[in-house]
């Protein structure tokens, strides 16, 4: 509507709380299907994935488990576990949480719908082949690319389809003013392909030579955490956190703050993971100096979202979706700061090559990442299938099962892995040790993985009722805690969930 | 921050810079690296990897190897790898510059494989420990590579290369176990492991 | 006024991919009857608050930034290619390693995990009926002549060790080590795992490499068993005499490294 004609309009705060839903309802109904099936293929993935993750956990600690099956060998196991949770599932959550933050907060319906779908579905065939050539024995040993060669080219093409979506409804935005959340996601689409494609390129399809594949091998790999999945957090959190809260967010130089110095400083940081390693000392120190540097994003971040949500924490016993992001927005400040310290040189001497740094991935990825994509889903999916959530007993059952095995899998890890370094870097110790040191703790991480597949589990059961219309329809919102209590305490304007 | 271009410039600057700093730089620095050559016998540092190494190269990245062992030796005074006896120096850049993929590693659930070669030259170890790795190191949790070696009837004498297993791990009287050219190549590969040339860069 | 409220709605459902739902949307002007709850009860949009940023985050990053910027100065090896070591060009030789190299037990431990664990194990238990044990093995204590030439021309075909027969390929290591180094890791398995043998200097080492000669082909056990007794530089006499005086130290040594 333009302002001439909004001039003429005789405006009533239901007039103008009824006009925006009727356009946001427009919008939604433009992401409903393309953002459907991202989700729907992505929890897919991820119970691949978590099936894949118990297999090689319990490879680790009992090496006879399906030992004479080539095709699961540790080697590719894990491998598989760590692709089809990069490429199924976190990629892909997070492009169906953009495009339908993209849409709505540039206020206009998402741009060809039908070819997303397409792309989605090159994308997954893309992944698929991808699994099963890495277990059936054409993996790359190069960290996070390790599906065969053939696969990068499709997931390049379906990605820049996917962007060009996403980029031409941004420039159709009908809001003036570029919301935080958007600056993020324009970033982590921009930055994505161009990583993926140098990244292929330089050490799969013209290698460049020897310790070079290492340093953009590392370049990438961080960086997909760093400029891909973090953008996607963030933009999420800062969308979700006030729209639930009903606040403003805190400070908008505190976000401009914490954008710039993110994109400039997480960059640069990724050869930290090769401390001690053969590479000239000043590419090492650039990159130290630059992870120590993400303490200044961070913190900017974490002071923004805390001052958002002061005095109203007492929400997260209510919305699942505040509950679930909170805890990833807590889990992003303490996997930052543990990664600056981490990227230290006396404290990598102790922690590289280790369970530690295996803990500390875990962190990133799952409690801060996953977890903000779990919040984002339990806000984003009854708006695009017009049905609440079956059951707030098994979303509570979800969340403690996931937080609670995620904590697990990191303290005895951490545990596990600081004492394996120290007992590394004493000769004096045989390292057959360490190998029967770490073996309790490696145990204790099969149990938390099985904690993080039965939460798995009852996400897509609730995923696919959800989907199917299943259970009584209603129009509450479904609310951990006691709805009474929780009615009492928001008033009659506005719902957190 | 509501100009777009403005947006998008940004965007584009902050990541140029990394990958200034990260990939295009280091490429002019590092690219050209030569082996090195002694003067006395002619002889050049590192060799390019060839003929079953090279297939070896390919199981060992195929079976993910590199997910448990390292290949890179720190200095000296950062932690032990020296102690330990993985190397007699630090590697560095000239060391891999035939390797492809470079297979540094990041995880030590297993040794330093870097100096493997000279550490444990013996071919018949190595194809015991990759059939069960028990065998020769009780209490490893190493994965068994068995599906790499054949078992087959011995028809007349047993072959050369058949492994001599321990009475604990011994298979059925009349049959042997073999290994396959993979299992040949994986350890062609692994006896090629010998970076112990001094080169000048290493010693700081 | 020429347009309707009713015109002035977004449509709820503008894309054709639900067409039998488009047509129902038609009712009240600003009606929201018809869309699902989540949407009608939704706050607004968010909005940016305008706080300052708090003087003492300025400090903290300026700080920071000037750490930064000096430890880059500090480590950055001069930018050069070359430059491995990032304290190479301030502050010379990192420490470490030089008293070891004294001290022929712990050199002899260091060699003996490069070149000798993998089969022996770091125990010196071997493995069984395949890499027999050093630990209270006859061989590793007894001659010092039997115990050199395996080490420097290796050892095949069947061998009894503590009553036990083992079968095995023992490489030759003459080529590849030095006198020192040799009498360094078998000084260092005569003295570890509780054997308590003297320890054997370069010179013998040396001496015996002499009375090999160039023979290259590998020891049987009958062979060793049947050489005749010879008489080593600095004699059993000499080694045992020392031994009572060096013995209490090494084994200090070992126990508090372990």
């Amino acid at each position: 509507m333009s302002d001439a004609v909004a001039a003429t309009v005789e405006w009533t705060p239901e007039k103008r709380r009824a006009y925006f839903a009727r356009e946001r309802a427009g919008i939604d109904a433009s992401t409903r299907l393309p953002v459907l099936t991202f989700f729907a293929a992505s929890v897919f993935w991820l119970l691949v994935g978590t099936t894949l993750a118990i297999i090689a956990s319990v490879k680790m600690h009992w090496p006879e488990f399906l030992e004479s099956f080539s095709w699961l060998t540790f080697g590719r196991a894990r491998s598989a576990h760590l692709d089809t949770m990069a490429y199924g599932w976190t990629a892909q959550v997070g492009l169906g949480v953009s495009l339908w933050l993209i849409a709505r907060l540039a206020r206009a319906p998402l741009r060809w719908p039908r070819l997303l779908v397409g792309a989605a579905g090159l994308w997954n065939a893309a992944v698929l082949a991808g699994a099963i050539g890495v277990l059936g024995g054409q993996m790359q040993s190069v960290e996070w690319l390790e599906f065969p060669p053939f696969v990068a080219p499709l997931l390049a093409l379906a990605f820049v389809v996917i962007a060009m979506s996403a980029l031409t409804t941004f420039g159709d935005r009908q809001e003036g003013h570029i919301y935080v959340s958007q600056w993020y996601l324009f970033g982590a689409l921009f930055w994505f392909p161009w990583l993926y494609v140098v990244a292929n390129v330089l050490i799969l399809f013209q290698p460049v030579r020897g310790v070079l594949q290492a340093s953009v091998n590392w370049w990438f790999a961080h960086n997909y955490l760093g400029l891909y999945l973090t953008p996607i957090g963030l933009a999420s959190a800062y969308y979700l956190i006030p729209k639930v809260i009903g606040r403003p967010v805190y400070s908008y130089y505190l976000s401009i703050i914490g954008f710039w110095a993110l994109a400039f400083f997480y960059n640069s940081a990724g050869i930290h993971h090769l401390i001690g390693g053969p590479m000239p000392a000043w590419l090492i120190t650039y990159s130290i100096v630059a992870s120590v540097m993400m303490l200044i994003p961070v913190g900017t971040v974490a002071i923004n979202h805390h001052m958002t949500t002061v005095n109203h924490f007492r929400l997260v016993l209510y919305s699942p979706t505040l509950r679930f992001i909170v805890f990833g927005a807590m889990s992003y400040t303490a996997v930052s700061v543990q990664g600056a310290l981490q990227s230290l040189r006396t404290v990598n001497e102790v922690s590289h090559f280790t369970h530690y740094t295996v803990a500390h991935a875990h962190l990133g990825v799952y409690a801060f990442f996953t977890m903000t994509m779990f919040g984002s889903l339990y806000y984003i999916v009854p708006r695009l299938t017009k049905w609440e959530w079956a059951s707030a007993r098994l979303i509570r059952l979800h969340f403690w099962m996931t937080a609670g095995g995620i904590m697990l899998y990191f303290l005895s890890l951490t545990w596990a892995g600081w004492y394996q370094g120290q007992m590394l870097n004493d000769a004096n110790v045989p390292f057959m040790d360490i190998v029967k040191y770490t073996l309790p703790y490696l145990r204790t991480r099969s149990i938390a993985a099985v904690m993080l597949a039965v939460g798995h589990l009852v996400f897509a059961y609730l995923f696919v009722l959800n989907l199917l219309h299943r259970g009584e329809p209603r129009r509450d919102p479904t609310i951990l805690g006691d709805v009474k209590e929780y009615r009492d305490m928001i008033g009659s304007e506005g719902a957190p969930q | 921050m509501n100009h777009g271009p403005l947006i998008f410039l940004g965007v584009f600057f902050t990541f140029a810079s990394s990958w200034l700093a990260l990939v295009f730089t280091p490429y002019v620095q590092l690219q050209h690296l030569t082996a090195a050559k002694s003067g006395e016998t002619a002889s050049s540092y590192p060799r390019p990897i060839a003929g079953l190494a090279l297939v070896g190269q390919r199981v060992y990245s195929r079976d993910g190897c590199m997910y448990c062992h390292t290949q890179q030796v720190r200095p000296e005074g950062f932690g032990a790898d020296f102690e330990r006896g993985w190397g007699p120096r630090r590697t560095v850049a000239r060391d891999y510059i035939y390797d492809r993929p470079v297979m540094l590693g990041t995880m030590r659930t297993g040794p330093d494989l870097a100096n493997i070669g000279v550490r444990q030259p013996s071919v018949e170890w190595h194809h015991l420990h990759l059939y069960n790795p028990r065998i020769t190191s009780p209490g490893s949790i190493m994965p068994s590579y068995a599906f790499l070696y054949r078992k087959q009837k011995i028809v007349g004498q047993p072959s050369d290369d058949a492994l001599e297993l321990p009475e604990e791990y011994a298979i059925e009287p009349g049959y042997e176990i073999v290994p396959t050219e993979e299992a040949r190549a994986l350890v062609a590969y692994l006896l090629r492991q010998d970076r112990t040339y001094p080169l000048p860069e290493a010693e700081q | 006024m020429s347009l309707s409220d009713q015109d002035l709605m977004p449509e709820p459902e503008p894309n054709e991919m639900d067409p039998s739902k488009q047509r129902r949307e038609t009712g009240e002007p600003f009606n929201v009857q018809d869309l699902h709850a989540p949407i009608i009860r939704e706050q607004a949009e968010p909005r940016d608050g305008f706080e300052p940023v708090p003087p003492w985050m300025s400090i903290f990053y300026g700080i920071l930034l000037f750490w930064g910027g000096a430890y880059m100065a500090l480590y950055s090896g001069g930018f050069r290619p070359d430059v491995y070591n990032e304290k190479a060009i301030y502050f010379g030789k990192p420490p470490g390693g030089a008293d070891e190299k004294a001290d022929p037990i712990a050199v002899g431990r260091r060699l003996y995990t490069v070149n000798c664990a993998a089969c022996h194990q770091a125990s010196g238990q071997g493995a069984a009926g395949k890499f027999p044990p050093l630990a209270g093995s006859e061989w590793v204590l007894g001659s010092p002549s039997v115990l050199g030439r395996i080490l420097l021309n290796g050892l095949q075909g069947p061998v009894s060790v503590k009553g036990e027969t083992y079968n095995g390929n023992m490489p030759a290591f003459g080529g590849r080590l030095k006198d020192d180094e040799i009498a360094s890791i078998l000084s260092f398995i005569r003295q570890e795992w509780g054997n308590s043998a003297p320890a054997i200097t370069p010179e013998q080492i040396a001496f015996i490499r002499d009375a090999v000669g160039s023979r290259s082909d590998p020891w049987s056990a009958d062979a060793l068993q049947s050489l005749p007794a010879e008489e080593l530089p600095g004699g059993d006499a000499a080694a045992k005499e020392e031994n009572s005086s060096t013995e209490g130290s090494t084994k200090k040594e070992s126990s508090g490294g372990t």
